[in-house]
């Protein structure tokens, strides 16, 4: 064995020794990973409303004869009953505090991964200011440029590169890039300064940025305060000399967008965080009776805004317009079955504003897919159940009027789980949703049976 | 060279288990231990190793359902992990979060002696690959094929990944053995 081998192999030995000294240490991480944030596993019985299923027609059964039957505990389907509003923060905070405790203890709860995220709850000021800067229309000209491919005619999604045939928008390296076109050439006139930059919006004179940032913490060492989504708004009637119009934080990622006329919708999730002590383990696995109490007791003094995710927004010189909770207590609703405690947000601005939004209406429920019409939103959620047992599809719908004001319609429950957006598609009122089943034959076999489905929801 | 002297925690075997369906519970405890290792051999962090690990498992935990009817369930959480650990923007939000972990814990457990740290240290220098290539095969007693499966690359080129990874880490730490 030569001197790198025998060395190897002793490093390797030591790591293993390390841990297999402190296993119980490290082995409790079960149930760590099984409690997981809110979006990635939201128990079984994704809520759901089916106020708004009025036919279920299933078309194109193909493959295995077994169904999808084995709803694994907890899996059953909803019971069909209308979306619960919530009036007061109150009865926001109450819901929490009821659900969240066995929830978390539920996933194995507690402790630093369900660490702190408290929102600043300053005051609220949304007012939906008439933009004294009216959004240039696009050239109405003939159009000879190309455009992103969208899914419905009139309603735009961001992209990664945008044109108006006078310039071009892209990114490139997580940066956003001013380039001119004169007489057929190209040059660079301005790279924003932006970083992190995920995709844009262009509009007329407007563009909008996309971008994340990792939250500044007000206590540094003490809390890691999560993801933001971050919005730039721009004017780049000069390309080389972008005027910064506003800049909006959000806490959590954007989900998806779409640009319909000037109007610009944005879908957001946030995930709530209670600030609960490690939690300690109890040899059967289990976290201990003195755990789950710290938890109860640590979900019960938390205050209204330690769940609803906040919003920042700031003008053209950086200064704070306002900030606050980026959705009214009264506009937030829950699914009557619980179904986790993220917040799915949709937003709306005019690409002409400096990024006021009239109003967000929230849901207290995970999201996936986005899909929008001219005035409806649709929010996904998939609940990958923990057995392996068939999955299931909520669907939630929101509906922007043309004054920027968002209302939350409905929810339906589908079998399946959706390949992408393109799944989903709406017509005279009627939403069309193919969705595939899946149902595994035990694990030595992984030739799954698979059935389409297409269900109506209206 | 086989496996010397395999302690308590040897790597079992990677042959899946006959019969029903693999739980993600029973998955999880054959293999956390290991993807704890491999992550901690990558990242040198202990705090950063568990959130590796620990992300690893949430995604497999998220998409169970698929994962379990891929051939080797082992296979993929170990590239999961590889990628986890290799991607500077989720480390560095890790570290971060790690921080935050560490107010109130001042315990590791795991502690090299300064020959051991060395080597792991000069294996994290390594390019990506090559780093990744001598945790599983030294971490994790992989073979040459498993490693290719894991990295999803030729077996030709785990092989020179291992060799050319020798070559370094012994220039590095003047072992007998370096050219």
């Amino acid at each position: 064995m030569s001197d790198f081998d025998s060395r190897a192999r002793k490093a390797a030995d030591a790591v293993r020794q390390q841990i297999a000294e402190n296993a119980s240490d490290s082995e409790k991480g079960i149930r760590r990973a099984q409690r997981s944030p809110a979006r990635v596993a939201i128990p079984s019985a994704v809520a759901a409303a089916v106020a708004l299923i009025v036919g279920v027609v299933v078309v194109l059964p193909h493959g295995g004869g077994e169904g999808t039957s084995s709803a694994g505990p907890g899996a059953a389907y909803a019971v069909p009953g209308a979306l619960q509003p919530f009036d007061t923060c109150d009865t926001v905070l109450q819901y929490f505090k009821d659900q969240a405790p066995e929830y978390l203890i539920e996933r194995a709860g507690g402790g630093d991964r369900v660490a702190t995220d408290t929102g600043s709850g300053a005051a609220e000021q949304r007012t939906a200011k008439d933009s004294s800067n009216a959004t240039p229309e696009s050239a109405s000209t003939p159009q000879d440029y190309s455009t992103t491919n969208v899914q419905e005619a009139g309603v735009d999604e961001p992209d990664i590169v945008k044109t108006d045939g006078k310039r071009i928008v892209a990114v490139a390296q997580a940066r956003v890039h001013l380039v001119g076109l004169d007489g057929g050439k190209m040059t660079l006139r301005k790279t924003l300064p932006d970083t992190m930059v995920r995709n844009v919006f262009l509009s007329g004179d407007r563009v909008l940025v996309f971008s994340g940032q990792t939250a500044q913490t007000s206590e540094p060492g003490l809390r890691w305060a999560g993801q933001q989504a971050v919005l730039t708004m721009y004017d780049i009637s000069d390309p080389s000399d972008p005027q910064l119009i506003a800049k909006l934080t959000i806490d959590g990622n954007v989900l998806d967008a779409r640009l319909v006329g000037t109007q610009v919708r944005v879908v957001t999730i946030s995930s709530p965080d209670v600030n609960a002590p490690a939690p300690v383990y109890a040899p059967d696995g289990g976290i201990t009776e003195k755990s789950k109490e710290e938890l109860r007791a640590a979900v019960a003094s938390t205050h209204v805004d330690d769940w609803i995710p906040t919003y920042a927004l700031q003008d053209s010189a950086g200064g704070e317009v306002s900030k606050g909770r980026l959705v009214e207590c009264a506009n937030l609703a829950h699914p009557e079955t619980f179904s986790g405690l993220d917040t799915v947000a949709v937003s709306a601005f005019d690409m002409g504003s400096a990024l006021q939004s009239r109003q967000t209406v929230g849901l207290i429920a995970g999201g996936q897919q986005i899909y929008a019409t001219d005035t409806s939103t649709y929010v996904s959620t998939t609940d990958w159940t923990r057995d392996g047992s068939a999955a299931k599809t909520s669907l939630h719908k929101f509906v922007t009027a043309s004054s920027g004001a968002s209302t939350y319609q409905g929810s339906g429950e589908i079998p399946g789980t959706l390949l992408n957006q393109y799944a989903m598609s709406e017509y005279d009122g009627v939403l069309r949703v193919a969705s595939t089943v899946s149902e595994r034959r035990g694990w030595t076999n992984p030739r799954q049976l698979t059935e389409g489905v297409v269900t109506t929801l209206q | 060279m086989e496996s010397q002297a395999a302690p308590a925690t040897a790597v079992e075997p990677s042959v899946e288990a006959c019969g029903e369906s693999l739980s993600f519970d029973d998955f999880y405890k054959r293999e956390h231990r290991h993807v704890l290792a491999l992550a901690f051999v990558l990242t040198g962090n202990q705090w950063v190793a568990e959130d590796t690990a620990q992300d690893a498992f949430t995604a497999a935990f998220r998409h169970w359902h698929s994962i379990v009817a891929y051939d080797s369930p082992s296979a993929w959480i170990r590239r999961v992990t590889c990628n986890r650990a290799a991607s500077v923007l989720r480390r560095r939000m890790r570290e971060a979060k790690a921080m935050m972990r560490l107010v109130g814990r001042t315990q590791t457990y795991i502690e090299l002696d300064q020959g051991d740290e060395a080597f792991w240290d000069a294996v994290r220098r390594l390019p990506l690959r090559q780093a990744q290539t001598v945790a599983l095969y030294y971490m994790e007693d992989y073979s040459v094929r498993q490693i290719s499966e894991v990295l999803d690359c030729s077996e030709g080129s785990v092989k020179t990944h291992l060799s050319r990874a020798r070559d370094a880490v012994a220039r590095q730490l003047r072992l007998e053995d370096a050219q």
